[in-house]
């Protein structure tokens, strides 16, 4: 389990103040909603050590992660866009994510992008381009899982698909998963528990 | 070549104040001023070349001594100035790869000594290197003193060049490669590090894609720079085998005052400049990294890579700094005070702020009409009004790319050519080439820093300014000018430095009854009064380094408008 305790952070100390806690189930998506600018990218830069926090816990399966670095904590996330090199090839792409170099195409093959493996990501669509981050993201199969807000840059349809090609991949790998979002339809489709960020404190919704 | 948004003229009816009708003119002013200023600079150049061609037809009776004196010419400027690309983009890389890694108290001077790398008058670097790496330099005299070793090495020739044009350029190229790592969007740091990975593929996969479209514009502008090398070469070259067509074309003029022979050298290197600008001007500079940059740095240097980083840049730093603290040493004596009071250095003083404040304001005034009439076109883009935008666009950015490839030397001998050919006064002539000259020197880069500000407020408030019926000029004094009195504050900054430091155009006009600092300067060294060329060289760094500092604080005091 994903337990975040009283996780405490300031950008100044003027300013407002955030406090996190919660717990992440394997296999569980918890989805946070929010309004822009109420802390939900804070949120997941405290997770991942992009921030510090000046107290609290990370623990994972009763693991602390706050000590390590980012580089170091069993974490992949997945952006809204810019997941990818778009210089590179979508091969290369999953490679840099993975111990060993190998395994790239197979990776690409279950995320339905088979015979894309040498496609610059600049000529993929978006839907394609997340396509191959997930892939990747399936290649490290780290227990934790970020989204943040990973379908706001698709059309309908291809949302739907990623919702449900995330949604299996969760539950096939068992990762803890927080998903950020102020897209309803993202949240009650694919979140299985909710909380709502609201002056820098989680509330059940 | 682009016209007002069709739909303007349709308002007019609607709202027809009388001072409003200036935005439904038929005559774009705007974009008018842009192509009078083309016209203004290709006419300048074209007389130029038109005189100098003309006296290039009258040959000097040895020619093929001249013929393989510009082979020589050509070979080594070419070696010369792809090596010192070479070096300073190497220099240039690694000092902003360790800058932008490494967080450090100070990094924010440390970048703005970069900059100052850029305005830096040449004649001061190369006297710099000179008491550090002279015979009678520090290193010299540390180790005599320290291991009593006499050091074998003399900085006078191709090394000496190539150290003066890797200090200079290279924190020009590092800057710059600074500026396009700080923009690499703060998704892929995270990304990156997010992946673990390596200091060497970080470099390789998102260091190096934000840095590699920059590089083919940046080495063709190093290489013109150095190819058109002349205080630096003048002082450190050691001779003829050295030189570049600047000082053969200065040492035509000032040695054998053989005008014919300077006229073929200048014809000839002005081809050579072409060959590079043509290709150059169309490179594209877009970075290959997508996404919104970030405003701090998540992802900073640790372990081995870290101490790696710190020691290359304490090593950049020391190579930087030491010239300039031994330029201050040499210049703290008793003789200061005294020679501050002499009329030549008071005349010399004078003449240098005139030139540089009239220098800096045609610049301003000139990078400020481009961009305007940039942004015109832009708006026209924006509002689907713009007819043959590409075109438009190479006009008007023709006269940015234009001086390169007529140095102050050529631009000098052309003006030099013509007061001779209509018998003015050389000295009268020669401040008002000085100030034309230097404004042109300028321009590339201040067109540089004043350009996307305007294109970048024309994008955004084109279609705003056009539905409250702003007049060109209304748009320019509310909009345009006030949220880009900082850009302009730093064009006005860079025009005046870089007159204040040229050492080109006097070199043909100057005299004992004329001259500006760098060229009082390089005549004490000439005549071995080093003491005096060092307490000129401090005063002269003192003085670029607080107008860098203090002139762009004067364009921003904030007006109510």
């Amino acid at each position: 389990m994903l337990n975040i305790n009283q996780l405490h952070f300031s950008y100044d100390p003027n300013a407002p103040a955030y406090d996190f806690s919660l717990n992440v189930e394997a296999g569980e998506i918890l989805g946070i909603s929010g309004k822009s600018g109420s802390g939900k990218s804070t949120l997941l830069d405290l997770i991942t050590g992009f921030l510090r926090p000046s107290s609290g816990s990370i623990l994972l399966n009763g693991e602390e992660l706050n000590a390590l670095r980012t580089e170091h904590r069993p974490i992949s996330i997945l952006f809204q866009k810019d997941n990818i090199f778009e210089h590179l090839t979508a091969q290369k792409n999953v490679e840099l994510g993975l111990e060993q170099p190998s395994g790239a195409d197979a990776l690409l093959k279950q995320v339905d992008l088979e015979g894309f493996e040498k496609s610059l990501c600049a000529e993929l669509s978006g839907g394609q381009q997340q396509r191959v981050a997930l892939a990747r993201t399936l290649g490290r199969n780290r227990p934790i899982l970020l989204l943040d807000e990973p379908f706001s840059a698709l059309d309908d349809q291809t949302a739907d698909e990623m919702r449900s090609l995330v949604r299996k991949l969760v539950k096939q790998n068992d990762w803890h998963t927080i998903l950020v979002s102020h897209h309803q339809k993202d949240l009650t489709e694919l979140a299985t528990r909710q909380l709502a960020l609201k002056e820098g404190k989680l509330h059940a919704v | 070549m682009t016209s007002l948004p069709q739909s303007a003229n349709k308002s007019k009816s609607i709202n027809a104040s009388p001072h409003k009708a200036a935005a439904h003119s038929p005559i774009n002013w705007r974009f008018i001023s842009g192509l009078a200023i083309t016209f203004f600079v290709f006419a300048t150049i074209f007389l130029v070349l038109f005189v100098i061609v003309n006296a290039a037809q009258n040959l000097p009776s040895n020619q093929s001594a001249l013929s393989a004196n510009i082979w020589h010419l050509l070979r080594m400027s070419t070696i010369q100035a792809a090596l010192s690309v070479l070096f300073s983009l190497i220099v240039g890389i690694f000092t902003a790869v360790a800058l932008y890694r490494l967080n450090f108290r100070g990094k924010n001077f440390a970048i703005a000594l970069m900059s100052a790398g850029l305005v830096l008058p040449t004649i001061i670097v190369a006297f710099g290197l000179l008491a550090v790496w002279g015979r009678a330099g520090w290193l010299r005299t540390a180790s005599k003193t320290l291991f009593d070793q006499d050091l074998n090495f003399s900085i006078f020739g191709l090394v000496g060049i190539l150290m003066a044009h890797t200090l200079l350029n290279g924190s020009f190229a590092a800057r710059l490669f600074y500026d396009r790592l700080a923009s690499t969007p703060t998704t892929k740091l995270k990304l990156g590090r997010s992946l673990n990975l390596s200091p060497f593929a970080r470099f390789i996969y998102v260091e190096w894609p934000t840095l590699k479209p920059a590089i083919p514009g940046l080495a063709a502008t190093i290489f013109l720079m150095c190819f058109t090398s002349f205080a630096l070469v003048l002082l450190l070259g050691g001779g003829p085998a050295n030189a570049t067509f600047e000082v053969a074309i200065f040492e035509a003029v000032k040695l054998d005052f053989d005008l014919n022979r300077a006229a073929l050298l200048a014809a000839s290197q002005l081809l050579f400049c072409l060959i590079i600008i043509v290709p150059a001007a169309n490179w594209n500079t877009k970075s290959m990294m997508i996404g919104k940059p970030g405003t701090q740095n998540i992802w900073p240097a640790f372990g081995p890579s870290k101490w790696a980083l710190t020691i290359l840049l304490l090593v950049v730093a020391a190579y930087y700094l030491t010239p300039l603290f031994a330029i201050i040493q040499k210049a703290i004596s008793p003789a200061l005070l005294p020679y501050m009071a002499k009329e030549k250095f008071l005349n010399a003083l004078q003449a240098s702020l005139t030139i540089a404040s009239v220098s800096a304001s045609l610049t301003l005034v000139l990078a400020t009409l481009l961009a305007v009439a940039r942004a015109e076109l832009k708006r026209a883009e924006k509002l689907g009004t713009a007819r043959f935008p590409r075109l438009c666009r190479m006009i008007l950015g023709a006269p940015i790319f234009a001086y390169m490839a007529m140095p102050a030397m050529v631009l000098g001998l052309g003006f030099f050519l013509i007061t001779r050919h209509l018998a003015l006064s050389t000295q009268s002539v020669g401040v008002w080439v000085l100030i034309l000259a230097n404004a042109l020197l300028a321009l590339p880069l201040a067109s540089a820093a004043l350009t996307p500000s305007f294109e970048k407020l024309a994008n955004r408030y084109g279609k705003l300014s056009m539905s409250l019926n702003m007049s060109g000029w209304q748009r320019f004094r509310y909009i345009e000018w006030p949220l880009s009195r900082r850009e302009a504050g730093y064009v006005f900054a860079l025009g005046f430095t870089f007159s204040l430091g040229d050492v080109g155009v006097i070199a043909l006009f100057g005299t004992d009854e004329f001259s500006t600092l760098p060229w009082l300067m390089y005549r004490a060294l000439g005549s071995y009064r080093s003491n005096d060329a060092a307490l000129v060289a401090a005063i002269l760094l003192a003085l670029v380094i607080l107008s860098f500092w203090a002139l762009p604080h004067l364009f921003r005091i904030n007006r109510r408008a």
